[in-house]
C-alpha cells in the first residue's frame, strides 16, 4: 500500500481558500503537503487555470479536492497528470457538458431553494441574512457573521462553465454527501457521485462540512490519498 | 419461562448480614459509599456479581471479618463467574444499551431510513459506520442496535470482527458463529465457507434481522457476512471507508458536538457526590475534543475518585495541551485522558495495566493478569477492579476483561517507555510458558494416559474438573494458540510439541474449532524440529483427521496420511503406520474408493490387533464393516459386525470398557441393517430393538436416531404400520433433540404417512 504525497484543495463559491485550514491542519500534521488553490470565481476557465499553475509546482501524484462549485473546477482541471485521484466535498460532479447552471436549473419540487440574490454586475451574492441557515448551520453565528459579511462575489460567468472532459470519467474519485445540506441537495450529491462511481461517504453536516468536520473531511481525503 | 427463579446466594447473603447489623438500604449505601440502587439491585439479586471494590466496600461498612468476609468476597466472585458460564458463548447477542448514551440523533434517523428503506432491499441493506478510534462508533452501533430492535422482530444479533486487533476474526469462524446465532446446529454447518456463506445469505433473506457487525477489518473479512438483498439488514462498523464495498451506504461520525460532549459527561458524573458546575463540566467537556471515549475515562475518573475536582482536571488537561500541541489533536486529548487516569495509579497497578499490553488474545481473566503482573490472583482482582472503574479496561463477560485498542497501544507505549527491553522479554517468556503449561495440563484432562494432574506446578491456575479444562481452552484459545506460536518461533519445540500432543483428545471434543490445523501444524514443525519422526508422524495423522473430520476434504487427508506413512515406515513405528492406514482408509470410503478402504482398514485392523491396542481394533473392525455395507457386500460386513460383537461381548477383549459400552450397540444396530439389506426382516428388527434401548441407556443419540429410523422402515415393510409409525416419530424426537432439524421433519412425515 502506498500513499499520495500532495494534496491540492479548490474552495467553491462566496467563499476563499482558508476555510480550508483545519483540513490542512489535519493533513499537513501527518505528513502530507498540502496546497490551497486561492480561485477567483470570476470564470471556470480562470479557476482551472489557477488550478493547472499549482498542479504544475507539484513532484509527485495529487488528489485534488472540491469543494462544492470546487467540484466542477476539478472535474475540469482533473485531466492533469498529476492528479491521481479526485475528492468531491458537498460538490458539484458535473458530466460533459454541464456546469452548475444547468445543474441546478430544475430543482426537484419541495427542496430548499439557495437565498442567491439576483446579479448585480455579474457578480452573485447569498442573503446575508440567511446565510447561517442556508451555508453553515453547524458553524457559530458568530463565525457565520463574518463569512456572510467577509463574501467574495461569485461571477455568473463561473456558474456558466461548462466541462469539457469530466476527469471523473478517467479517475478514481471519493464524495463526501453533507446529509444537512441546505445549498446542494443531499439526493442531488447522491446522484452525482453514483453517476461518477465515487466511493461514497455521507456526513451529518451543513454544506460547510469543510469548515465544521474538518478531521472527517481530512479522513476521506486520506482514504482518497491510500492507492 | 420462569417467573419465579432462586435468589442467589450472595443477594441472600448480602440482605442476611445487613438486617443482622440493622442498617437500613440507605444506611449502608452512606456507610459503604455504594449507591442505594446499586444495594438494592444486588439484594434483588439483579446484579449477581458486583465488582471487588464494590464488595470489599460493603464488608468494610458492615464490619465483616474473617470468615464471614470471605465467604461474602468468594461469592461475589462466583457470581460474576456463573453469569460468565450461563452466557451462552457464540449466540452474537447485542451488548446491553449504554445508559448515558447521549447525542447522535441526526445519525440515529440516518440508519433508520436506511433500514426502513423499502427500495433499498436489493442493494443497500448496510449501513457502513466509519470513522476513527474513540468517537464512539461500537456505542453508536449498540444503540441503534437498541432503537431498531422493533423494526426487527427475528432477532437483532452483534459480532465482534476485532479488525484492529492482530487476528481478526476469521471468516469461516464469524459465518458459523452467525449461524450458530440464526439457529443452525453445529453439525449442520457446511465446512466449506462458500456453502456457509450461501446459507446465511438465505436465512438473512428471508427473516427479519439486523446484523451489527463491529470493526471490520477489510473488504474480504466483510463481504461474506453482508446480506444479499431481501429482509436482512447490516450495520457495520470500521476504522476505514472499505472503498471495495458495493452497495453500502457509508456514514462518517464525526466528532461528538459540545452541547452533547457535556450531556454525556454530566450523565456520567450524575451518581458523584461533589457537585463541579456547568461551566466547569462544560470546559472539561470541550478538553476532551468531541471524543466519547476520552469523556467517558475522564468521566470516570471524576466518578470512582470523588474527591478530587473537576476544575483540577480542566487545568491540568488543558497544560498538557499546551505542552504537546504538536501532536495530533484526536490522538492527544485521548493519551491526556487516559493519562489523567494511569498517574493516579499506585506503580503496582500501573505495572500491571502495562504489562497487560504483552497479552495477545482478545480477552484475558485474573490468573493471566496475576501471571504477567507477578503478583496473587486475590491482589489481581484488585487491580482489575481498579482499572475497570477508571475506564481503562472493559469488562468482557463476568470474570474476564478486555483493553479498547486505543488503551491497549496507550498502555504498550507506557511499556516501552517506562519497562527496561530485557524485564519486557522476560515476562513475555513467564506469560507464554505459564500460558503452555496451563494448556498442557488442561488438554491431559481428557488424554486416558494422564487424566486430572496429581501434582499441578503451584503457579498454575486450579483447573479441578474436566468442564472446567474444557472451559479454560475455548475461552482462553487466542491466549494459549498466541503463547504457542511465539514459543514455536522461539524453536522451543520440546514445550510446543507436549502442548499439541496433550490436546489430541479434546479436539474431538471441540471438533468444529477453527484452529486445529494451526495447532497441529505447529506440531509438525516442532516434531520436526527436535527430529523424531515418529511423534511427527502423529502430528500428520491429527492432521489428516482434522481434514478427514472437521472440514471433510479427504484428498487433502490422504496427503497427511501419505507423509505420516512414509515417515512412519522408515522409523519402524507401527502405531503410527496402523494410524495413518486406519485415517486413509476413511478417506478413501469418503472418496468412493472402496476396495481401498478396505485393504486399508483391513492391515490397519491387523496392525492394531498385534500391537495390542483394541480400541482401535475395534473402530477399524467397524471401519471395514461400513466400507463393506457401502461397497454392497452385504453378508460380508454382517460378518465384520458380528465378530465385532462377539469380540466386544469377550471380558478378556483388552477394550477400554467406556469405548465397549460406545461401540457395542452401534456394532448390532450395523449387523441388524445388513441383515435387512440381505432380506431378513424379523431377525434385523429384534438386533435393532436391542440396540436401540442399549444406546438409551449410552446416551449415543446420534445413532440411536438412525438405528430408529432403520427401524420403522422394516417395520413398515414388514406391515406393522402403528410400530413403523412410533419408530419414526420416536426417530423424529432424537433427532430434533440433537438439531437436526431436516432428518427430523423427514421422520415426522414418515411417521404421518403410515395410514
Amino acid at each position: 500500500m502506498s500513499t499520495i504525497g500532495n494534496i491540492v484543495l479548490v474552495h467553491g463559491g462566496f467563499v476563499d481558500g482558508s476555510g480550508w485550514q483545519g483540513v490542512y491542519d489535519d493533513l499537513a500534521g501527518d505528513g502530507f503537503r498540502v496546497r490551497i488553490v486561492q480561485n477567483p470565481t470570476l470564470s471556470l476557465e480562470g479557476d482551472v487555470a489557477a488550478t493547472r499553475q499549482v498542479l504544475d509546482t507539484l513532484d509527485g501524484p495529487a488528489v485534488l479536492v472540491g469543494h462544492s462549485y470546487g467540484g466542477v473546477v476539478v472535474s475540469e482541471a482533473g485531466m492533469h497528470p498529476n492528479v491521481a485521484a479526485l475528492a468531491y466535498i458537498a460538490a458539484f460532479a458535473p458530466d460533459k457538458g454541464e456546469s452548475v447552471g444547468t445543474l441546478i436549473a430544475d430543482p426537484a419540487p419541495g427542496t430548499p431553494v439557495p437565498p442567491i440574490l439576483p446579479p448585480q454586475d455579474g457578480f452573485l451574492f447569498l442573503d446575508r441574512d440567511r446565510f447561517h441557515d442556508a451555508f453553515a448551520a453547524d458553524l457559530p453565528e458568530q463565525q457565520t457573521a463574518f463569512m456572510a459579511d467577509a463574501q467574495v462575489p461569485w461571477g455568473v460567468d463561473a456558474l456558466s462553465g461548462a466541462v469539457t472532459e469530466p476527469a471523473w470519467q478517467h479517475k478514481p474519485s471519493w464524495y463526501l454527501v453533507a446529509t444537512e445540506d441546505r445549498m446542494i441537495p443531499p439526493p442531488a450529491q447522491r446522484a452525482m457521485a453514483e453517476r461518477a462511481g465515487s466511493t461514497v461517504v455521507e456526513a451529518i453536516g451543513s454544506h460547510a462540512v469543510y469548515v465544521s468536520q474538518p478531521g472527517v473531511v481530512a479522513g476521506l481525503i486520506r482514504e482518497a490519498a491510500t492507492v | 419461562m420462569l417467573l419465579i427463579t432462586a435468589m442467589p446466594p450472595f443477594a441472600e447473603l448480602l440482605r442476611r448480614h445487613r438486617h443482622a447489623a440493622r442498617l437500613t438500604l440507605e444506611q449502608l449505601a452512606e456507610l459503604s459509599g455504594v449507591s442505594g440502587r446499586t444495594l438494592s439491585d444486588m439484594e434483588r439479586g439483579r446484579s449477581r456479581g458486583p465488582q471487588h471494590r464494590t464488595v470489599t466496600a460493603l464488608a468494610d461498612a458492615l464490619a465483616l471479618e474473617g470468615a464471614d468476609r470471605k465467604q461474602l468476597i468468594e461469592l461475589a466472585r462466583d457470581g460474576r463467574l456463573r453469569d460468565h458460564w450461563k452466557r451462552p458463548t457464540g449466540l452474537c447477542e447485542l451488548p446491553r444499551n449504554i445508559d448515558d448514551f447521549a447525542g447522535r440523533a441526526a445519525e440515529l434517523a440516518w440508519t433508520q431510513n436506511l433500514v426502513r428503506d423499502e427500495d433499498s432491499a436489493a442493494v443497500a441493506a448496510v449501513g457502513l459506520i466509519t470513522g476513527p478510534a474513540g468517537l464512539g462508533k461500537t456505542a453508536f452501533a449498540i444503540h441503534a442496535g437498541h432503537t431498531l430492535r422493533p423494526d426487527f422482530p427475528d432477532g437483532v444479533f452483534f459480532l465482534d470482527l476485532f479488525g484492529m486487533s492482530s487476528r481478526p476474526l476469521p471468516v469461516d469462524q464469524a459465518l458459523a458463529q452467525l449461524l450458530r446465532a440464526l439457529g443452525v446446529p453445529d453439525q449442520q454447518i457446511p465446512p466449506d465457507i462458500a456453502e456457509c456463506a450461501s446459507l446465511y445469505r438465505s436465512l438473512l433473506r428471508d427473516r427479519r434481522v439486523l446484523v451489527v457487525l463491529d470493526n471490520a477489518a477489510s473488504e474480504e473479512q466483510i463481504r461474506p457476512l453482508l446480506p444479499g438483498g431481501g429482509l436482512g439488514r447490516a450495520l457495520v462498523t470500521s476504522r476505514r471507508l472499505l472503498a471495495g464495498l458495493e452497495g453500502v451506504r457509508r456514514l462518517n461520525l464525526g466528532p461528538l458536538p459540545l452541547l452533547d460532549t457535556t450531556l454525556l459527561l454530566t450523565g456520567i458524573t450524575r451518581d458523584r457526590g461533589a457537585s463541579d458546575g456547568e461551566s466547569v463540566l462544560t470546559q472539561l467537556a470541550q478538553l476532551c475534543g468531541g471524543l466519547p471515549l476520552a469523556v467517558r475515562i475522564i468521566g470516570n475518573r471524576l466518578v470512582s475518585r470523588p474527591a478530587w475536582s473537576a476544575a483540577e482536571l480542566v487545568i491540568r488537561l488543558a497544560d498538557d495541551e499546551r505542552r504537546l500541541d504538536q501532536l495530533k489533536a484526536g490522538d492527544l486529548k485521548i493519551a491526556n485522558a487516559f493519562r489523567m487516569s494511569y498517574e493516579q495509579l499506585a506503580p503496582s497497578a500501573r505495572k500491571v495495566f502495562r504489562r497487560l499490553a504483552l497479552v495477545t488474545g482478545h480477552d484475558f481473566d485474573a490468573a493471566l493478569a496475576a501471571v504477567v503482573g507477578e503478583i496473587s490472583v486475590e491482589d489481581a482482582w484488585d487491580v482489575l477492579d481498579e482499572l475497570i472503574d477508571l475506564g481503562l479496561l472493559q469488562d468482557s463477560g463476568a470474570g474476564r476483561y478486555r483493553f479498547h485498542d486505543l488503551v491497549r497501544l496507550f498502555a504498550r507505549e507506557r511499556l516501552k517507555a517506562e519497562d527496561p527491553a530485557a524485564e519486557r522479554e522476560a515476562i513475555g517468556g513467564t506469560m507464554t510458558s505459564w500460558l503452555l503449561r496451563m494448556a498442557t495440563t488442561a488438554g491431559r484432562w481428557f488424554e486416558p494416559a494422564y487424566g486430572h494432574p496429581d501434582q499441578p506446578d503451584a503457579d498454575l491456575a486450579d483447573l479441578s474438573s474436566e468442564e472446567e479444562a474444557d472451559h479454560w481452552l475455548r475461552v482462553n484459545v487466542d491466549n494459549w494458540l498466541g503463547a504457542l506460536g511465539t514459543a514455536a518461533s522461539d524453536g522451543r519445540h520440546s514445550a510446543v510439541l507436549d502442548c499439541v500432543e496433550s490436546l489430541d483428545w479434546f479436539s474431538d471434543r471441540w471438533m468444529h474449532a477453527p484452529h486445529w490445523h494451526e495447532v497441529f501444524s505447529l506440531g509438525v514443525e516442532a516434531a520436526a524440529g527436535l527430529g523424531d519422526p515418529v511423534r511427527q508422524a502423529g502430528q500428520l495423522n491429527s492432521l489428516a483427521w482434522v481434514h478427514l473430520l472437521p472440514r471433510d476434504d479427504p484428498e487433502t487427508a490422504l496427503r497427511y496420511t501419505t507423509e505420516a506413512m512414509d515417515l512412519a515406515t522408515r522409523s519402524g513405528s507401527t502405531a503410527e503406520v496402523a494410524s495413518a492406514l486406519h485415517h486413509a482408509g476413511g478417506a478413501l470410503r469418503r472418496l468412493g474408493r472402496l476396495d481401498e478402504a478396505t485393504a486399508s482398514e483391513t492391515r490397519a485392523a491387523e496392525m492394531f490387533k498385534a500391537n495390542g491396542d483394541f480400541d482401535a481394533y475395534c473402530h477399524c473392525l467397524g471401519a471395514l464393516g461400513t466400507c463393506l455395507r457401502d461397497a454392497g457386500h452385504h453378508a460380508e460386513a454382517l460378518e465384520r459386525y458380528l465378530d465385532l460383537w462377539a469380540f466386544l461381548n469377550d471380558a478378556g477383549s483388552g477394550v477400554t470398557p467406556s469405548v465397549a459400552a460406545f461401540v457395542r450397540p452401534i456394532a448390532l444396530a450395523r449387523a441388524g441393517e445388513c441383515l435387512g439389506l440381505l432380506g431378513r426382516r424379523p431377525e434385523a428388527i429384534t438386533k435393532l430393538v436391542e440396540a436401540i434401548g442399549l444406546m438409551e441407556q449410552a446416551q449415543s443419540h446420534v445413532p440411536q436416531a438412525h438405528a430408529l429410523e432403520t427401524l420403522g422402515s422394516l417395520l413398515a415393510d414388514e406391515g406393522r404400520k402403528d410400530e413403523s409409525s412410533r419408530a419414526y416419530a420416536r426417530a423424529a424426537e432424537v433427532f430434533e433433540a440433537v438439531g437436526d432439524a431436516d432428518a427430523s421433519r423427514r421422520c415426522h412425515d414418515l411417521a404421518a404417512a403410515a395410514p
